[in-house]
């Protein structure tokens, strides 16, 4: 939580407690209520942020491991191509065998 | 014995052996993590639009400006609509991941293999002709042969997979229970911010509601009964989809580990695809109420 955000806040919580003690108009305790309901959700955002750095690293990492998986793609089709350069050997062995 | 039956056998052998990958299990696991993605990003449009309503609700009585409902309080952004976006972001990031090992768990390379080796099998043909072996048993021969080299391609092929997932699975394990705590750390706060968003919306209802016995205050009523509803049924798809995401790296470790057995419990799938299913039934008939704000 971002403090000086919290202690604005916590100051202002305490202004309402005056002012709902003081007997205040029922406008100018709603327009404090409201602002108190606005910084709350920006201490929110503020918790909210600090939790991006960490959620950068992880899927960064995950990106990572995708990318060894298309690395891994490609030695898999290498038994493929293995199977290809045998027949290909062969075609030419026949070929050769033809020839003479 | 003939070399055509001990072809077969050492065939038979091959198979019996074969390593196999859990398909069906990615499957599971890949179509979960999606529908809890879906879900959520339902879950986070209502969010937003809840923020919109809020946004309204907490207007001072000051002059209007072109920036007033600007998500700014004191300098400060309490725009939750970023924050959302890139969460999203995140959790298509691991559902992408899930994605992509399907695929590659996925038999799809075997077809490959299969083409190869018919090619294979003809070209040992033509060759066993021209070498002036009968037709007949040339085909025998070269037909055998390529059915040992595309079972021992699949094979290769499985192993290669399976080894590939093992290293894949194991690197990524930490970063997806890392991904799942941070989504459930978020949606606690989410939770919060619904419940400040909700407190003040209400209270501005009762400081504008249009006078007692009105049409006007009884569609006034309506709407924010919708507006409640909707973002009553967006806190609890914010605890189902994180208790949901959490089931994630569990049954994640799960079929990491049957990939090294033939049988393993499966009790952390079963459990992901009930709460990714979970998760996914909040939203129905009420879909889009919160945008319906007093």
């Amino acid at each position: 939580m971002s403090d000086p955000l919290s202690e604005r806040l916590e100051r202002l919580k305490q202004g309402l407690d005056d002012l709902c003690a003081g007997g205040a108009e029922d406008r100018a305790l709603f327009e404090l209520r409201s602002e108190i309901a606005r910084l709350s959700l920006a201490v929110i955002v503020s918790d909210l942020e600090e939790e991006d750095t960490s959620y950068l690293s992880a899927t960064l990492e995950l990106d990572r491991a995708i990318e060894s998986i298309e690395a891994a793609k490609q030695d898999t089709a290498s038994v493929t191509i293995a199977i290809r350069a045998a027949a290909t050997s062969v075609a030419l062995v026949e070929k050769a065998l033809e020839a003479r | 014995m003939s070399y055509e039956r001990l072809l077969a056998i050492v065939l038979l052998v091959l198979l019996g052996c074969s390593a196999s990958v859990p398909e069906a299990k990615f499957h599971v696991l890949a179509s979960s993590g999606a529908r809890i993605l879906s879900t959520t990003g339902d879950t986070y449009a209502r969010i937003v639009r809840l923020e919109q309503a809020f946004i309204v609700a907490s207007m001072g009585d000051e002059k209007l400006t072109p920036d007033s409902f600007r998500p700014v309080v004191e300098g400060r952004s309490f725009d939750l609509e970023p924050e959302l976006a890139f969460r999203q972001a995140a959790l298509g990031v691991l559902v992408k991941y899930l994605r992509v090992l399907e695929a590659f768990a996925s038999s799809e390379t075997d077809a490959d293999v299969d083409k190869a080796s018919l090619e294979l099998g003809a070209s040992l043909e033509g060759l066993m002709e021209t070498a002036a072996i009968s037709k007949e048993r040339g085909a025998q021969v070269s037909g055998i042969l390529a059915t040992g080299v595309d079972a021992i391609g699949r094979e290769v092929s499985a192993r290669q997979r399976a080894r590939a997932l093992d290293r894949v699975m194991d690197a990524s394990q930490k970063d997806i229970e890392r991904l799942a705590n941070l989504v459930a750390e978020s949606h606690a706060k989410l939770d919060r911010a619904i419940d400040v968003m909700v407190g003040q919306i209400v209270a501005r209802a009762n400081v504008v509601r249009p006078p007692p016995a009105t049409v006007g205050r009884d569609e006034f009523y309506v709407a924010l009964a919708s507006t409640l509803r909707g973002a009553k049924e967006a806190h609890r798809a914010l605890l189902a989809t994180a208790e949901a995401v959490k089931q994630i790296p569990v049954a994640h470790a799960q079929i990491r580990q049957t990939l090294a057995q033939t049988r393993a419990p499966l009790d952390a799938l079963k459990t992901l695809a009930h709460k990714a299913e979970e998760a996914g039934t909040f939203y129905g008939s009420t879909q889009k109420t919160i945008g319906q704000t007093p």
